[in-house]
């Protein structure tokens, strides 16, 4: 399918600063018309040019004629997604935070923040699959507080031992795990956390703009990573009730799972490749809360030659104070 | 962007963000050749003192040819100038003291009075002004350094034993060579170069670890932080509890008797300061046997 504007029939996008569909070409707003198309979908159906399509691609560009277009087959039916956290900053947006956030890389190549290596970033609707989880948590341990005190010339040492039990019950809403193979799992991990305040029932329209993918495994495939996620949040919320203890000796821990309820969702996040000596360099920024993740390169001539300079300038700086002192 | 013009940017960049560095360095190279300039046009402080003898080498022990003597003579006459202090160097071959308990003493009155009683002094009577004394007597050989007016807080102990030590090197081979090595370090440490001997090392040493910490710093890089926390996912915000208990099981009380601390301290020794001699004048100075 294409969104096409009823107005002048260029290509409609979800703007992420209007919180609507927009035309690009003359500016109206909501004035979007879906056009269904069937046939091969390696074909634009725009212009006819051949579309790059692989297995899990839901919408992508035509490199022709730059017209979004999103394949029915892989949002609907099976593959519709429950809910989707629309793109919240646009490109131009993200081009200004990535420049604030990297002006102190002075070893970063020059072109590393140019504006034509950032308008190549693509924003992209990554599968996700969401978990929720109603758990049980038993916990047993012994804690020992020491208290010493002096009292003449003697010192004592008092140790108390504890039983500690802990039962608590926590409700996990919407654990997220990528099904995506393209996209690495640390990385998706790190993207977190989103807000699910702007969580909304998927509609078709918010992927016009961008690229997308189905997801490419079935929960059951991915829900590994989610249970260790939730294991580790429900421990980490069991130790935050034991607290005053100088030591403590676990002895039984147990969490079981007594509900769990499976969603399927995109995400936003936004993908700048930079291309540095023969290597990738990719980076990737929440779409709705920018938070960026990734490696900046650097470039050994700028090392040595800033390095140098510190260096040199330095050297000649003391150099001339020494002798401003003793003369 | 051209190949050119990317390179043209990142001489701007490169350029930018040393600009404070090189403003600095101007700065400072602009203040050092000035002074060089100044020092080099100068030529010699003009001496207060006009009441002082031209004589500043008083061998009395008759330890230097005349050779010897003129030679110290030039050469005190050209640091003085360079550095505004009289150096003067007496040598004697008395008996100065029966006891050896009151030869130190002794001899420092005898180097202050020669100082006071001949005028020394370059701004002034009794103003800057070092006065070398040394004794060959048999059985009593020592030196002592008497410092005067700017020379006495130029002079603190460390400074006077790194004159003792000069002089002391080379004594009893070449007694010339001695006095020449006393010339030169008392001229060094009022013209304040030894007050910055520290400063070659710190110059070969200071750049390189700001240097490395810079760059160290600056390669440093995270992928990214893990920035969701345990509450991300709870509904609510908060797990709720069933059972929180905490039950004392056991409480054991050990005691143990503290030993007590052995005496024992330290005790200090107080260093020299400056003193007044007999002719009221206010001097510093140290001394050392052999």
């Amino acid at each position: 399918m294409i969104f096409q504007c009823k107005n002048c029939g260029g290509n409609v996008v979800y703007s992420p600063e209007k919180k609507m569909m927009y035309c690009p070409y003359c500016e109206s707003t909501g004035s979007e018309q879906r056009r269904d198309s069937q046939g091969d979908i390696h074909i634009c159906p725009n212009c006819g040019g051949e579309l790059p399509v692989e297995e899990h691609t839901s919408a992508t560009r035509c490199p022709y004629c730059d017209n979004y277009i999103i394949f029915n087959e892989r949002v609907e039916g099976e593959y519709a997604p429950d809910l989707v956290i629309p793109f919240q900053y646009s490109l131009e947006m993200v081009k200004k935070l990535m420049r604030e956030k990297f002006k102190g890389s002075i070893f970063a190549p020059t072109d590393f923040l140019s504006e034509v290596r950032l308008n190549t970033m693509e924003g992209d609707y990554v599968p996700f699959w969401l978990y929720d989880y109603n758990v049980n948590c038993q916990y047993r341990g012994e804690g020992r507080k020491v208290r010493v005190w002096v009292n003449g010339d003697t010192e004592y040492t008092e140790t108390s031992i504890y039983d500690i039990v802990r039962d608590m019950d926590v409700s996990f809403e919407k654990i997220p795990a990528d099904a995506s193979i393209r996209m690495p799992d640390e990385i998706m991990d790190l993207m977190e956390p989103y807000s699910y305040d702007q969580l909304q029932p998927f509609r078709a329209e918010f992927l016009s703009g961008f690229l997308g993918e189905k997801y490419n495994m079935p929960a059951e495939q991915t829900e590994g990573r989610a249970k260790g996620k939730m294991e580790g949040d429900a421990n980490q919320l069991l130790r935050r009730t034991i607290t005053g203890y100088g030591s403590v000796v676990n002895q039984s821990q147990n969490i079981r799972i007594n509900g769990r309820k499976t969603s399927y969702g995109l995400l936003p996040v936004w993908v700048y490749t930079y291309q540095y000596k023969g290597q990738d360099y990719p980076f990737y920024i929440n779409g709705q809360t920018a938070k960026i993740v990734g490696k900046v390169p650097v470039s050994k001539a700028k090392v040595w030659a800033y390095g140098a300079t510190l260096w040199a300038a330095l050297t000649a700086i003391l150099a001339c104070v020494y002798g401003i002192l003793a003369l | 962007m051209t190949e050119r013009e990317w390179k043209r940017e990142t001489i701007k960049q490169y350029l930018r963000y040393f600009r404070i560095w090189f403003l600095i360095l101007g700065i400072v190279l602009v203040v050092f050749l000035g002074k060089l300039g100044f020092r080099l046009t100068r030529g010699e402080a003009e001496r207060g003192n006009t009441a002082a003898p031209a004589e500043r080498v008083y061998d009395y022990a008759d330890v230097l040819s005349d050779e010897e003597e003129a030679a110290l003579r030039q050469l005190i006459a050209t640091k003085e100038g360079q550095i505004a202090c009289d150096i003067v160097l007496v040598t004697v071959r008395e008996e100065i003291g029966e006891r050896p308990s009151t030869r130190e003493q002794a001899l420092r009155d005898l180097a202050d009075n020669f100082y006071d009683d001949n005028n020394f002094g370059y701004d002034r009577i009794h103003g800057d002004g070092v006065l070398l004394m040394d004794n060959w007597y048999e059985g009593q050989m020592s030196t002592w350094l008497s410092t005067c007016g700017a020379a006495g807080w130029r002079f603190d102990d460390r400074r006077i034993n790194d004159v003792l030590d000069a002089v002391y090197r080379y004594i009893d081979n070449d007694p010339y060579r001695a006095y020449r090595a006393y010339v030169e370090e008392a001229a060094s440490i009022m013209s304040g170069e030894s007050r910055f001997s520290f400063f070659p090392i710190l110059i070969l040493i200071l750049p390189l670890v700001v240097m490395l910490v810079f760059v160290c710093g600056k390669l440093k890089s995270p992928l990214g932080e893990d920035t969701a926390p345990a509450m991300a996912y709870v509904v609510g915000g908060q797990p709720a509890m069933r059972v929180q208990t905490d039950q004392l099981k056991n409480r054991l009380v050990s005691r143990r008797r503290i030993p007590k601390p052995s005496g024992g301290g330290g005790s200090g020794h107080g260093g020299g300061g400056g003193h007044v001699s007999s002719g009221g004048v206010h001097h510093g100075g140290g001394g050392r046997s052999r």
